[in-house]
This record gives C-alpha cells, sequence and structure tokens, in this order.
C-alpha cells in the first residue's frame, strides 16, 4: 500500500470512526490557536510517545527535562506562523498514516513509530509537510538533549564557576 | 504642568559609564548631586535575575523568539543580545529613531547603561590617537594630549580594576595593572610568530576590567575576584568586572551627595539668557509623564553620544535657536564609529596535545600598527584586532534512531575537536560632516521627544582598510602556519560596534568645535559633555576607559572653577 493508498483507505475509515465519538483523535489542525500549536492531553502524549521513540530518555528525564515541553515551546516561540502550521499538518499526516499502515499512534510501539518515519523519510513521494514534522522531531528531540544539564554537565564539561583556569593543560 | 522644582549643585544626565563617573567625582568633591537616567533602576545583585542560571535553565536554551528577532531587527544583530540578557536592552520598537543610512543603535536604558553589557576591554589612546587628526589632517586638532589624561586614565584604572600586562609598547600606554591572565598555548604561539616575523606588530592580552587580583580599593566596593564566569552581560554579582552600578554608582551614594533619579527623561537644557549659562533641565516622569524641572550650577551630559547630541539639538532658545551650544551650526555633526566588519578564521593543527581549562575574560589583542610612525598606505589610520584561539568539544555524528541515537549522543564523551583561531578588525573611521544626527520635525515618541535621524556609512577609507587587515591577517596567520584561512566581510551596519562617537566634537577653535579642551561648550560653559558626544576622532581603542578618565577629569575642572568663583 503505498502513501496515497493509506491516506485513502484512511479517510474511509475516519468517516467509520466519525459517530464512535470520545475515540477518534481531534484532527492536530484544530489544536491552533493564533498561530501556536496548543495541543491537548492527548496530542501531548502523542509528541512525548514519538520523541521518546526517537530518542528515549525515560531513565534520565530528571536531568533532561520533558522534550515535548521543549519541542512545543521551541516551535511556538522561535518558528513562524508557516512553520507550525506545516509542523502540525505534518503531525496530522503523520497519524492518520501510521493507523493505516500500523495501528493507532497511542498504541504504537517504538519500533513502528521509528519504522513508519524512516519509510516515509525515505519515500519520494513523502509530503513537505510530513517531512518537516519528522525532521523537526528529530532535530528538536536531539536539540534537547543537547543542550541539557545531563549532557552539557557531564558531556561538555559546562560549570558556571569553571575550574581555575590553566592556559595550556595536557589533553 | 510642575508638580516640583528642587536645586542641586551639579546634575548628571545619564547613569552609565560616563554618567557614574561624573555623579562619583562630584559627589567626592562634596557637591549634592542629582543623577537622572531615563530608564528604571537596577540595583547591584538584586536586580540580576539570570546571573546565577544555568544554560539549561532558559525556556529556549539562549535562541532568540522569532517574534522578538523580527520585531527588533537591529538589537537582534548585536553579538550581545540574548535570552539571559535581553532585558537590559533597548527593543526598537519600544524607543523607535529613524535610519536615513542603515544604522543599527545598540542601547541600555537603565541605571547602569550599557556598563552593564559592555565588552570590558579598557585599553588607552595614546599620543598617535589624540595627534591623528591634525596629522593626517580630518577633522580638527584635539586639544587635550595624552599627557593631559594620563593621571585620569591612571585613577580610573585603580578604581576600577584593569588585568593586563606592561607590555612596553608605544601605541598602547601602560597603566595600572592587576595581573593579566595568560595567553593560552596558541594564542602564545601566534604571539612569538608575530614577534620573530615582524618588528612592529605586538600580541597582548586585551586588558580588561575586571578583577583578578582586587585590592583594598575594591573590596571597599564591595567587589569580589573575577571568578572567569563569562556570563559578564547579565550582571556579575561578585562584582568581578566594572558596572557603573557595581561601583561608582554606590560610591557616589555612599558620600550621602547623591541623588538617584531613575525613569527621567530629560527634555531639554534650560538656558538663561541673562546669565548665559544653564540654568538646569526639564524632565518627563518615564511613567506618569509628569514634568519636573531641576535647578543646579553645573550640567553634565553623559547621555550616550547620541541621545546627548539630541537632547541639546532640544535645547533650543531665542540665544540658541538650532540647539544649545550650536553657535556654529555643527551639533550633530562629524559623528562616527569603529569598522568591525573584517573577520578571519583559521584551524591550527598544532597544539593537539594541549588544552585550555577554565574560561579567561578577555582574548588577545594586536594594537594598531598600520599608519603609526609614516603614512605607508592608500588609507589614513589603522586598525586594532583581537585575537583568540579556543577548541571545543566535537560530539559524534548524530546517528540512527531510538537507542542507537542515544548511544552516539550520549555513548561516548565528545572529543576536543582542533584549535581554531580568529580575529576580527577594530578600524577607525573619519568623522565627516556629511554623518550626522538630528531631530525630526514632526515625529515625535511616547514622550513628546522628537524622533532621532541617524545617518553613518563606510567610505572609501573604510573599504581598503578592511581589504588591508585581510591582506595583513591573512599574512600573519599563513606564516604561523595556520591552514583553512577564510576571510569575511560581515557587511554589518555601523552601531553594531556599539562605539558611535562625536557630533559634539572637542576642540581648541570655537568655529570649528562645540566644546572646549575641559569639555565645556564653548558658548555655555556650566554644560559639560563627556560621553563618546565629546570625541573628536575615533582611533581603534574599545573606547569607554577613555570617556571615563575624560568624565573624570572634566568633572575635577568644573568644580575647581566653580570653587574658584570663575564658572
Amino acid at each position: 500500500m503505498n502513501r496515497r493508498e493509506a491516506l485513502e483507505a484512511l479517510a474511509i475509515m475516519s468517516a467509520g470512526t466519525f459517530f464512535l465519538g470520545g475515540c477518534a483523535d481531534r484532527p492536530a489542525e484544530e489544536l491552533i490557536v493564533n498561530g501556536r500549536f496548543v495541543p491537548d492531553k492527548r496530542h501531548l502524549e502523542y509528541l512525548t510517545k514519538i520523541s521518546e521513540a526517537i530518542l528515549p530518555l525515560h531513565d534520565i528525564k530528571e536531568r533532561v527535562g520533558e522534550p515535548a515541553a521543549y519541542i512545543l515551546t521551541m516551535m511556538n516561540d522561535c518558528r513562524s506562523t508557516e512553520q507550525v502550521a506545516q509542523f502540525v499538518a505534518g503531525f496530522e499526516e503523520y497519524k492518520l498514516l501510521m493507523q493505516s499502515q500500523y495501528q493507532k499512534l497511542r498504541k504504537a510501539a517504538p519500533a513502528e513509530i521509528i519504522d513508519l518515519m524512516q519509510e516515509q523519510l525515505a519515500s519520494a513521494e513523502i509530503s513537505g509537510a510530513l517531512e518537516y514534522f519528522v525532521v523537526s522531531m528529530r532535530s528538536l528531540s536531539i536539540d534537547h538533549l543537547r543542550s541539557s544539564e545531563l549532557y552539557m554537565a557531564d558531556m561538555h564539561e559546562y560549570k558556571l564557576v569553571p575550574d581555575p583556569y590553566s592556559p595550556c593543560a595536557p589533553v | 504642568m510642575y508638580q516640583e522644582s528642587t536645586r542641586y549643585n551639579a546634575i548628571v544626565i545619564g547613569a552609565g559609564m560616563s554618567g557614574g563617573w561624573s555623579a562619583k567625582e562630584l559627589c567626592e568633591r562634596g557637591l549634592k548631586t542629582l543623577l537622572l537616567e531615563r530608564g528604571p533602576d537596577v540595583k547591584h545583585i538584586r536586580d540580576y535575575p539570570t546571573a546565577t542560571k544555568n544554560p539549561w535553565e532558559f525556556d529556549h536554551r539562549g535562541e532568540m523568539p522569532l517574534k522578538i528577532r523580527e520585531e527588533n531587527p537591529s538589537i537582534a544583530r548585536c553579538y550581545a543580545y540574548r535570552e539571559d540578557n535581553a532585558h537590559f536592552f533597548v527593543k526598537d520598537t519600544d524607543h523607535p529613531y529613524v535610519q536615513d543610512r542603515p544604522f543599527d543603535w545598540i542601547r541600555g536604558y537603565q541605571v547602569g547603561g550599557k556598563s552593564l553589557m559592555w565588552a570590558r576591554q579598557t585599553q588607552r589612546w595614546s599620543d598617535f590617537d589624540f595627534e591623528g587628526p591634525a596629522r593626517d589632517g580630518f577633522a580638527v586638532d584635539w586639544p587635550i594630549r595624552y599627557a593631559d589624561l594620563e593621571p585620569w586614565y591612571t585613577k580610573v584604572e585603580r578604581f576600577v580594576g584593569i588585568s593586563g600586562n606592561r607590555d612596553g609598547i608605544d601605541v598602547l600606554p601602560d597603566g595600572e595593572f592587576l595581573p593579566a591572565w595568560d595567553l593560552n598555548c596558541v594564542q602564545q604561539y601566534f604571539q612569538k610568530s608575530v614577534k620573530e616575523n615582524y618588528r612592529d606588530r605586538h600580541v597582548i592580552f586585551g586588558r580588561c576590567a575586571h578583577l583578578s587580583d582586587p585590592q583594598p580599593i575594591h573590596l571597599e566596593q564591595n567587589r569580589g575576584k573575577c571568578l572567569a564566569r563569562r556570563e559578564c552581560e547579565r550582571g556579575c554579582p561578585i562584582g568581578g568586572y566594572f558596572s557603573a552600578n557595581s561601583s561608582t554608582i554606590p560610591w557616589a551614594a555612599k558620600t550621602g551627595n547623591l541623588t538617584l533619579r531613575p525613569d527621567a527623561v530629560v527634555e531639554s537644557i534650560l538656558y538663561d539668557s541673562g546669565s548665559g549659562k544653564a540654568k538646569g533641565v526639564r524632565v518627563i516622569d518615564a511613567n506618569t509623564k509628569q514634568v519636573v524641572e531641576y535647578e543646579a550650577d553645573l550640567i553634565f551630559l553623559n547621555a550616550g553620544a547620541i541621545n546627548s547630541i539630541a537632547l541639546l539639538l532640544n535645547s533650543t532658545s531665542t540665544a540658541f535657536p538650532e540647539g544649545l551650544g550650536n553657535h556654529n551650526g555643527l551639533l550633530g555633526k562629524y559623528v562616527a564609529f569603529h569598522n568591525y566588519r573584517g573577520k578571519i578564521n583559521a584551524i591550527c593543527e598544532d597544539f593537539g596535545e594541549l588544552r585550555e581549562i577554565g574560561r579567561k575574560p578577555s582574548s588577545g589583542y594586536l594594537p594598531r600598527f598600520r599608519n603609526v610612525y609614516k603614512q605607508e598606505t592608500d588609507f589614513l589610520r589603522g586598525y586594532a584586532a583581537g585575537f583568540g584561539a579556543s577548541r571545543g568539544f566535537v560530539g559524534a555524528p548524530t546517528t540512527g534512531w531510538g537507542e542507537q541515537l542515544r548511544e552516539s549522543i550520549l555513548g561516548a564523551k565528545p572529543k576536543l575537536g582542533p584549535w581554531r583561531v580568529g580575529s576580527h578588525m577594530m578600524g577607525a573611521t573619519l568623522p565627516k560632516e556629511e554623518s550626522y544626527v538630528n531631530l525630526d520635525p514632526t515625529k515625535k515618541d511616547e514622550w513628546g521627544m522628537p524622533l532621532i535621524h541617524i545617518a553613518m556609512d563606510y567610505d572609501d577609507n573604510d573599504e581598503k582598510m578592511l581589504q588591508d587587515f585581510f591582506d595583513q591577517f591573512s599574512e600573519m596567520f599563513e606564516r604561523a602556519g595556520f591552514k583553512e584561512i577564510k576571510t569575511r566581510d560581515t557587511k554589518q551596519a555601523p552601531g553594531l560596534d556599539i562605539h558611535e562617537m562625536g557630533g559634539v566634537r572637542m576642540g581648541r577653535d570655537p568655529k570649528t568645535s562645540l566644546l572646549n579642551e575641559w569639555n565645556q561648550l564653548h558658548t555655555c560653559s556650566n554644560v559639560i559633555v563627556s560621553d563618546g558626544a565629546c570625541m573628536t576622532s575615533t582611533s581603534t581603542q574599545n573606547p569607554s576607559l577613555t570617556y571615563m578618565a575624560i568624565a573624570a577629569r572634566a568633572a575635577h575642572h568644573a568644580v575647581d572653577q566653580l570653587e574658584k568663583g570663575t564658572l
């Protein structure tokens, strides 16, 4: 099933689930308020789930914080409204593709989340919005970890008050 | 509507780098002094909200939100404007001005002004600088020489605390220094290479206003040893670097003679035609917009070059319809700046076994070497340059997804990359009559003050100097064996150097200048302009140290005259 067929199939499925109120997700595009993405609880969980699949941090979250909060902050504050809209459209497309090709996102395993992203990135038919969403999720997840206390202090030896200055120390 | 009228011995307009010095000197001499600042108060330590935050504690991890960048393109281009100190910068949108030619005006409207966010580089001028206009035939001759300022440099340096070496270089006189930080191994190597290859070029530690070894005078200011955190532009709770907030203003306050009045927008200086002197200032409260007048025997203008010009232009009277002291039509003209467009970067492939541990608050510095003893190029004057060398950690490429991606980031500690070296030019620009600051005839700001027009630009001299910087530094880098040498013209507009100068220049002849050798207006002697506006030429050094020395000197002379009854 190629991407277009999957979307067509999903549209039919979505029509069927329209009447199952409470079970269906709201389209992500409905969660844009004044150009900002304001996810509901379920979409926030999706962002967390996707980010965790891309870059698992579950055991070190105490020192790196919540990636979804960071991703949302950076997307809403540091990207244009057009980019936010593209990100959200890509997010919705990803959700629908997941549902058509694997299962609903909330039940998807990390491997399925990654597989779908890799498949789509490899596809010549990937839409601009979906590509932007996937690339942004991956790069922002990485940025989040690399700007965290754990990475900066432990890996880059950052200290607010540095060690005494040594101009020519052996490596 | 006048709510209040209060009399002081002296009024200082502007509580920043030079204004702090004016206030300190006047208060120490026993004058009841009113220090006016258009922005809010910033109390040392209390008002440094981000000073002790780690980088990961900022919402955007250092990146400025897009809306702020889009709405404030000028400050967004400033190297020092960051998420952690944005509260100290004036937003373009809050205080608009008119760019007759592109000019990125970087301002700090608060008590302390830009002394909170300055680069802290403190190099003295020499007679090669003061004699420049007379020798090369531009602007007008400075009415002072190095000998006039030398004791004031010393006084300022002792109080401020300057780290540096006594390098014995005639273009950059030595001063009263605290111990310098050492240059790192690559900077030392370049220093040696330059010394071997050039007789008249030097690489030194950039003298800076940091306390490497606090002396009793600094401890008396409640300032402590610089920890080299390099988070200076947030405000330093230790007082490790000099700011008006940590040093001159609290010192002035301790005398009991200082009244600090923040949120005070000075509308004009009031002129008394009977006495031929200024009698006071008219102030608009920044918040309530109420108007208040204050009177004083002495008025010190330290609002920052462009605002000082604007305030004089707005101080009109029958005697001075074109602005106070503007008897010759030169007020606001001959403004200039520093040319910071040139950058050069390269790799040093040696010293792989060495690294720098910790941080230092300054870097290498190359004093001006062009056209010093004789004219040797097809452009006038010259440039100084910084020289940095560092090696950062380089993480492995981020590969894969899931656990593989995590492993690529956290699996192995990043390795030290190669030494990267770089220089940036600090070129003198020539003050020109066509470079100006003036006032809009109709448009006004929120406080009813005319909008300020600014027009400065590069000229052929600057372009030739830029090319020479590229040529000379490429050669120096090549001789040092550096690789991958790349030059870059940032093409940045004037302003980002944050060294705007002139417009109320000093000079010997009242026909061609506005201030005498003591920074008094030729035609209104109790108005003293002792900030960047007084500069006759720009030379290459970061100017704040010179402003402070000039301000201290001018204040003392004015008080002397007042006491003798000759003012």
